[in-house]
């Protein structure tokens, strides 16, 4: 198969990917349309045809819906003409269609001007990456990952239901709606520090103390470069002095354990054992959480802080006096 | 469009009010519903259940709009207040309202949503 240029050529195997080998998907394609029994499209030739690159996507045979893709690899952004001229080949396919819905998608990695907007809801066409308040600049790969959550979801909507899709502007708003949260995605990819394991999904601070506050921690373990707290339901929390991993990947954190591990206790930061803090944290309920760079620390019971650094723990009682509740 | 999941008002037909967290719980384990669930967040179909979304108006009373989706993305954009007639609402900035200008409509987002501006259903903007 030939492509037209790189962007084509991604966009169809993220195509093939999203929707399987099931689904039909047309490079280059001539399209027609079904129905010539119109006088407007008489002519010697036979039914009006137009080359076009696309990507048609058949997403459901009874009704037929079919998804034509259009993927413009721009200096700049893309403009109105650009929307308008899908616009007028997507409905002119739905017009004179026999029975096959069409739905209209364009792709663009550079984005859209905001003039793209009126035209592409009141023509129903979804547009990739999203037009948003301010104007975000999305790499190809994020735009690509787009492509596939859309076809993805688009494919299990249409077998639910489909007509009120056909209503602009709800194409428009449901493929909105689906890329729309990439920009938080995009910020947090940006901070690279919290991650969700085995997916190795970008995280953030909110969604790792989520997963664990309330959990009872079952044991701390001291491996190659990083630590780790096991807690009940087999859930790891690993730290490696710039990554956060939560999840329950029993792999890195049953990595070789380390025997050169460094304990601290108390505010005055006493050396100590890895037993010693074993023996107060474990049973303990998780109840805080802070981040402070080089290390993080979260709150046991809201009696300790059990601090997790790279090659080592500290442990202090939040108590006062406290004179009172040296450990 | 765009709103934090945490800012839906949802109502059943018979306008009993539905928690967005609880209904997402209930529903995730019915797989056909599920339209999205990766890096980005969770989507549901849920355009079957006769689910509305009340968007108050400045008399103090709620347009009800069907709603077919619900999301819970796990990265939330940024959130704005604004006092839409009687109630203060959370949105996001590129959310959309509908203004009147003159004899025409013109869409704006909320960051440039600004006092005085009237919306297309006759609620004013206060802040």
């Amino acid at each position: 198969m030939n492509f037209k240029n790189e962007l084509e050529r991604k966009c169809f195997e993220m195509a093939e990917r999203a929707l399987g080998k099931n689904v039909t998907i047309e490079h280059n394609k001539t399209i027609k349309i079904e129905s010539a029994l119109f006088p407007e499209v008489a002519s010697f030739k036979g039914p009006p045809a137009k080359e076009i690159d696309v990507l048609a996507a058949t997403l459901h045979d009874s009704p037929k819906i079919v998804l034509l893709v259009s993927c413009k690899l721009l200096a700049g952004r893309a403009e109105p003409a650009h929307v308008q001229e899908w616009a007028a080949v997507v409905q002119t396919m739905n017009k004179y269609s026999n029975g096959t819905t069409y739905f209209g998608l364009v792709l663009s990695p550079t984005g859209f001007t905001s003039g793209t907007e009126s035209w592409a809801t009141s023509h129903n066409l979804g547009l990739l990456p999203p037009l948003k308040g301010r104007r975000l600049a999305f790499n190809e790969d994020t735009v690509l990952r787009m492509f596939g959550r859309v076809l993805r979801a688009l494919n299990a909507r249409v077998q639910l239901q489909v007509d009120d899709l056909m209503t602009p502007p709800a194409f428009f708003d449901f493929v909105f709606r689906l890329s729309a949260d990439y920009e938080g995605h995009q910020e947090a990819i940006t901070d690279g520090r919290y991650f969700l394991v085995p997916q190795n999904w970008a995280s953030s601070f909110s969604e790792m103390y989520a997963a664990i506050v309330g959990q009872t921690v079952e044991d701390i373990l001291a491996m190659q470069g990083a630590t780790a707290i096991k807690f009940s339901g087999n859930l790891f929390l690993r730290f490696d002095g710039s990554r956060v991993e939560v999840g329950p990947d029993l792999s890195k954190a049953q990595g070789a354990t380390s025997t050169v591990v460094q304990c601290w206790k108390n505010i005055e930061m006493e050396k100590c054992t890895i037993e010693a803090i074993g023996n107060v944290a474990v049973g303990k309920r998780i109840s805080s959480a802070g981040d402070f760079a080089t290390y993080i620390e979260f709150g046991l019971d809201q009696q300790f802080n059990l601090g997790l650094h790279r090659d080592g723990f500290h442990l202090h009682s939040t108590e006062n006096p406290i004179e009172a509740h040296r450990l | 469009m765009a709103i934090p999941a945490e800012q839906i008002l949802l109502v059943t037909k018979d306008g009993e009010r539905i928690h967005i967290d609880e209904l997402i719980d209930r529903l995730r384990s019915e797989s056909k519903r599920i339209l999205a669930d990766d890096e980005v967040g969770l989507t549901l179909y849920v355009g079957d259940l006769d689910i509305y979304n009340l968007k108050p108006t400045s008399s103090g009373e709620f347009l009800a709009q069907l709603v077919t989706e619900v999301s819970r993305p796990r990265f939330a954009a940024r959130v704005l207040r604004r006092q839409i007639g009687a109630s203060m609402i959370s949105v996001t900035g590129d959310a959309i309202f509908v203004i009147r200008r003159g004899n025409t409509l013109k869409k704006v987002r909320a960051e440039n949503l600004e006092a005085g501006m009237v919306l297309a259903l006759g609620e004013k903007v206060y802040q």
